[in-house]
């Protein structure tokens, strides 16, 4: 069971890692897009009067936006963590977004990207490689990989709890490495599994597909139908005659639908199927609110006339499905426990790392005894994951932070985002790769975290107004001063024990030439 | 001596392979006889069928790859999970028809 556990972590470390820490910043996902577009920061999710919101003010700017051929509109009425009017469309790279003032209906200036919900949290489950959903595969596969790592960890940790007490800092790199290890592994063990089980079971229809296409004869939709309880019809031939009814009359009779269905909530999400078509549906989706099961409860529509064409009903088994799913997302409002995945989350990434930093240092104390390289390409690996990722993260939020004209040209600020972080991560590699004889490269780069980190709490302090007063921005700036103490003093204890080990060889040669 | 390091290498190289592969085969031919079985032998629906099996397809799949490891030799770590696939797969076919 040790190797087994040890080469788990070797080839799948840098991976698990990745989608752990995306993970980890996806539980604050909403909260990271308002610290990168202070525009939506507005107050008030509904008027002074708590007059429901009119989402019929959404459909001229969709019309306008949206491309001719686009298969849907999706129109998010304001909440708690989102409290704009947000429209979304399919486009070139993933979605296109508009933000509109709740109150006045009128478009928002656009600052910055959401980089929280369009490019850390898609990452984490599909690494942004669509391509034949081979992203999700290997995430699949490195959950698989997970769990095997997780019970033969057990498995090899005969001691378990004696170990589990015993964090001893300030001794030897390794020492601590590893007590942080076992400690981060073992405390929040069950959240660990537990998590990277239920990420798997959200996506059986994908990897379970040749099984499912065979018992389906291939019928997708009789799958959706069944087991989700979808509703879709394709689109007609001819464009719409009559102009979409109203979506707030459909949203109302949708919140009378589920109120007497015994399941009251409010609207989350209004889908807009097949929108210039003759055939197009209107979708109507409850916010999740204190429910932990993704079940939004769809009510079907037709878009010209309003009749209620489907509502939604999960069968049992889908509903436990939808359960672990909702286990997983964290969609549903509570703090503390948000707050607690972010921790454990966050324990999850100290887990994988420490494992990866110790292993390595191990095989580059004996390669460098055999005169071997291999464990330096290897080191430069682990510096490109576990401190290239968090640079490249830093770094796209420090682009956010300034004015958008500045990197982001005429283009689109998302995908100049991406551009930006998937080359400050190549770039990281590349630096890593240069020094890897020498071992600099860990500490240059945890500095420049620690700088990145604190030049994002500045351009966001100078960039906004309510940086420190919105509970949002004033979260995430807290975080990443975190972030840059931390980096700070990995770099520091880094600068100390090389020095050390720079004096300790200077006197070895003094010593043997006297 | 890197003759037996390298046959030592080879073998656990087998041996993942057998867990990532066979054991996916296994939970492929799983998913699919217990969806069946809950169907014709307990008169559960298709789709509350398929996704129990689904769900729990996944606990084989890691079952499976841990016993990939354990196995005496590197040859059964295939063994074992083609085996079991193909029997599984032989019923589902069979409850099929």
């Amino acid at each position: 069971m040790d190797p087994l556990h040890a080469w788990t972590g070797v080839l799948f470390g840098a991976l698990l890692f990745a989608i752990f820490l995306m993970g980890t910043l996806a539980v604050f996902d909403r909260e990271i897009d308002r610290w990168a577009q202070p525009h939506t920061r507005v107050a008030g999710a509904r008027g002074a009067t708590g007059a429901p919101l009119r989402l019929d003010t959404a459909l001229p700017h969709l019309q306008a936006l949206a491309p001719e051929k686009a298969a849907f509109w999706l129109i998010y009425p304001p909440s708690e963590r989102v409290p704009t009017l947000r429209l979304s469309w399919p486009a070139e790279l993933g979605r296109g977004v508009r933000d509109l003032d709740p109150a006045t209906g009128a478009a928002l200036p656009e600052q910055g990207a959401p980089v929280g919900t369009q490019l850390f949290y898609p990452f984490h489950y599909n690494l942004h490689l669509k391509w034949a959903n081979l992203g999700e595969w290997i995430v699949g596969l490195a959950a698989m990989a997970m769990l095997v790592a997780i019970v033969s960890g057990v498995a090899t940790h005969r001691r378990i709890f004696r170990d589990l007490l015993a964090l001893r800092p300030g001794r030897s790199l390794q020492r601590t490495a590893l007590d942080l290890h076992n400690l981060c592994g073992v405390v929040a063990l069950p959240f660990h599994f537990v998590i990277t089980l239920s990420g798997v079971v959200i996506f059986i229809a994908v990897y379970l597909q040749p099984a499912i296409g065979w018992l389906y004869d291939g019928q997708r939709a009789a799958y959706a139908k069944e087991v989700l309880s979808r509703y879709s019809r394709p689109p007609a031939r001819q464009a719409a005659t009559q102009p979409i009814v109203s979506l707030d009359a459909l949203a109302e009779r949708a919140r009378s639908h589920w109120a007497a269905a015994g399941e009251p909530g409010e609207v989350q999400l209004v889908i807009v199927r097949n929108p210039r078509n003759a055939e197009a549906v209107v979708e109507v989706r409850r916010a999740y609110e204190r429910r932990v099961g993704l079940e939004a409860g769809t009510v079907y529509f037709d878009a010209a006339s309003g009749e209620l064409l489907h509502a939604e009903r999960l069968p049992t088994a889908s509903r436990v499905q939808r359960f672990i799913t909702g286990l997983h997302m964290v969609q549903f409002d509570h703090w503390t426990l948000r707050w607690l995945y972010f921790a454990m989350g966050l324990a999850g990434c100290v887990t994988i790392a420490t494992g990866s930093i110790v292993w390595v240092r191990k095989r580059a104390e004996r390669h460098a005894r055999l005169g071997l390289a291999g464990a330096g390409w290897v080191e430069a690996l682990n510096v490109a994951a576990i401190a290239g990722l968090p640079l490249a993260t830093v770094g796209v939020l420090l682009l956010n932070a300034l004015p958008t004209s500045w990197w982001a040209g005429n283009g689109d600020p998302l995908t100049a985002s991406m551009s930006w972080f998937f080359g400050l991560w190549a770039g990281s590699l590349l630096h890593a790769v240069l020094l890897r004889r020498g071992g600099r490269h860990w500490f240059q780069q945890c500095a420049a975290v620690a700088a990145l980190a604190a030049a994002d709490v500045l351009a966001s302090s100078l960039g906004s107004a309510d940086a420190w007063s919105h509970p949002a921005a004033l979260g995430v700036n807290l975080a990443l001063l975190g972030v840059s103490a931390g980096a700070g003093h990995a770099a520091w204890r880094l600068r100390q024990r090389s020095a050390a080990g720079a004096r300790a060889f200077a006197g070895a040669a003094a010593g043997s030439a006297g | 001596m890197p003759n037996s390091g390298n046959r030592a290498a080879l073998a656990a190289t087998s041996r993942a392979a057998a867990a990532i592969l066979g054991g996916y085969a296994l939970a492929l031919a799983f998913t699919a006889a217990t969806t069946l079985a809950l169907q014709h032998g307990g008169a559960w629906a298709r789709g509350e069928a398929m996704i129990t099996a689904g769900m729990l397809a996944f606990v084989v799949y890691l079952l499976a790859a841990l016993r990939a490891f354990v196995t005496p030799s590197a040859t059964r770590a295939w063994a074992e999970p083609l085996a079991a696939a193909a029997a599984l797969s032989a019923f589902a076919a069979l409850l099929a028809a």
